[in-house]
């Protein structure tokens, strides 16, 4: 388990949670009385072999997934399906509607579209760097700038939680590093608790707080890195030209299942 | 532009060819005129039929009865399919009888229809409308449960209710599919149109036909079969129109 943090305000706690999914092979069981806390403006990175139950952890926690034993809580929270934000790998963004009309899907279902809403896109598409695609349709975006658009469709949603599922895996390089900063930066500003499943060590350690690691299936407990820093500002560089950072990975590498290195 | 006016004429060298050895070859002796008519008698029977009238009343009747069975068809079959997408379980009840009624040839309840609605307009409509509705359905229902199941998850996670996600999701995805389907029903839903005339009616093309071949009038079943053509052509012109306002994300 890991050690209680300095963060006071606890937010997400899963109790004794033991799930298991049917296959035609039989039973197979993914969690065996895990217990989990996450501390509300905590930033959290997931990493595991495949299939160790990392999306599924998501899927209990966002309410998708409701055939399992035990308890998720979330503290201080009326409404799950409005402070819970989720994003995935895919964009999944709607071909037959512009850019705009693809941010404001998740808001408008959820009735909470107002007449400022236009204002906080506009904001956040400059921040993203894309504020002239705002009538365009997804087609014609990259796949690195239709990512930024899913990602400011979950910001703008305003979740207390944000559940990000390897959101960055599929695009560029460079914009992979300039999305790492912005959520990282937004996170904080925004005081939002964070889980980001990821397979990248790097970006586990660029990004985070602290980094939990599953084994193979099934697992009833998790291994725990802290990835603090103390800089004022984390970068790409003066994260890396800080000593703990080879420590961290060496830590994170020897802490994943065998094959996961390789 | 130049390019595509030369690759426009070259496509009409075949029928050239085809026409002006049917009305200069196969055509040049009388049993063989009488026989396969010709290009020239062919517009020649056009033109006086389309001048006393016959041709155009027969066009309108075929293509108002084909146009109101292709809506009824395709909006019932339509709605129908995209329903089915709420239970899987009734889905897959219905699916075999929704088979069986596309397995039945349509000129085998032609009778029923005119003894049910009348030797008028409205039998017509409904063998139309029947001959669009599976195609419909079927349609309609693949392009609902082709819905990525991925989209889905994040609508729940929005916390989007079945019935947001069926409106938000399911419709619009689906369009692609709807208008395949229409496009495919044209020809159906003329069909239809087409058999009810053949088997009772006092105008229509199929009527025209039917009452052309018993006099041996060649020339006018072929004027009539062309009209259907461009019957055909005009409705697929106006799904096109159509579909290139409605999805225009492509």
């Amino acid at each position: 388990m890991h050690k209680k943090r300095s963060f006071d305000q606890m937010n997400i706690e899963l109790i004794n949670i033991t799930k298991s999914f049917y296959t035609p092979k039989g039973k197979s069981e993914i969690f065996k009385d895990l217990n989990l806390t996450i501390s509300s403006g905590e930033f959290v990175s997931i990493l595991g072999p495949n299939g160790c139950g990392k999306t599924t952890l998501f899927n209990l926690i966002i309410g998708l997934d409701n055939d399992y034993s035990g308890e998720v809580k979330l503290d201080h929270i009326v409404d799950r399906r409005t402070a819970v934000a989720y994003m995935m790998q895919r964009d999944l963004l709607l071909p037959w509607k512009t850019i705009y009309q693809n941010i404001i899907t998740g808001i408008k279902i959820q009735g909470k579209v107002k007449s400022s809403t236009m204002g906080e896109v506009k904001e956040y598409m400059a921040r993203f760097g894309i504020s002239s695609l705002i009538n365009n349709y997804p087609s014609q975006l990259s796949g690195g700038e239709r990512q930024k658009v899913a990602l400011i469709r979950t910001l703008i949603m305003d979740s207390e939680i944000m559940l990000l599922d390897e959101p960055f895996s599929a695009i560029d390089y460079h914009t992979r590093i300039e999305l790492q900063f912005q959520i990282h930066a937004l996170a904080k500003e925004t005081h939002k608790t964070v889980l980001l499943i990821t397979h990248d060590i790097d970006e586990a350690i660029t990004v985070s707080d602290r980094a939990i690691i599953f084994g193979q299936k099934p697992n009833s407990s998790f291994k725990t890195i802290d990835t603090t820093f103390n800089i004022k500002e984390r970068s790409q560089i003066s994260v890396k030209q800080d000593p703990k950072y080879a420590t961290y990975f060496t830590d994170i590498w020897h802490s994943l299942p065998k094959q996961e290195q390789l | 532009m130049k390019k595509r006016m030369v690759n426009i004429l070259l496509g009409l060298v075949p029928l050239v060819i085809f026409l002006l050895i049917w009305e200069f070859v196969i055509s040049s002796n009388s049993r063989n005129l009488f026989l396969f008519s010709s290009p020239s008698r062919i517009f020649d029977s056009l033109i006086e039929n389309f001048r006393n009238g016959i041709l155009t009343r027969d066009i309108l009747a075929t293509g108002q009865e084909a146009f109101y069975g292709f809506l009824i068809g395709n909006i019932v079959g339509g709605s129908i399919g995209l329903a089915l997408w709420y239970s899987k379980r009734i889905a897959s009840l219905t699916r075999p009888y929704i088979i069986a009624i596309g397995a039945i040839p349509i000129f085998s309840v032609a009778p029923m229809m005119i003894i049910w609605f009348g030797t008028g307009m409205y039998a017509k409509i409904m063998m139309a409308a029947l001959s669009t509705i599976t195609i419909a359905i079927i349609q309609s229902y693949e392009g609902a449960k082709q819905v990525d199941t991925q989209q889905i998850k994040l609508f729940q996670s929005f916390g989007a209710t079945r019935k947001q996600i069926f409106s938000n999701l399911v419709v619009p995805s689906s369009l692609v599919w709807l208008f395949n389907s229409l496009k495919l029903n044209i020809s159906f839903a003329l069909l239809g149109a087409f058999i009810a005339e053949f088997i009772s009616a006092d105008q229509g093309l199929g009527h025209r036909i039917f009452k052309a071949g018993g006099t041996y009038d060649v020339s006018l079943v072929l004027a009539a079969v062309i009209c259907i053509v461009l019957l055909a052509l005009a409705f697929s012109g106006i799904i096109y129109l159509f579909e290139k306002t409605l999805i225009k994300w492509k």
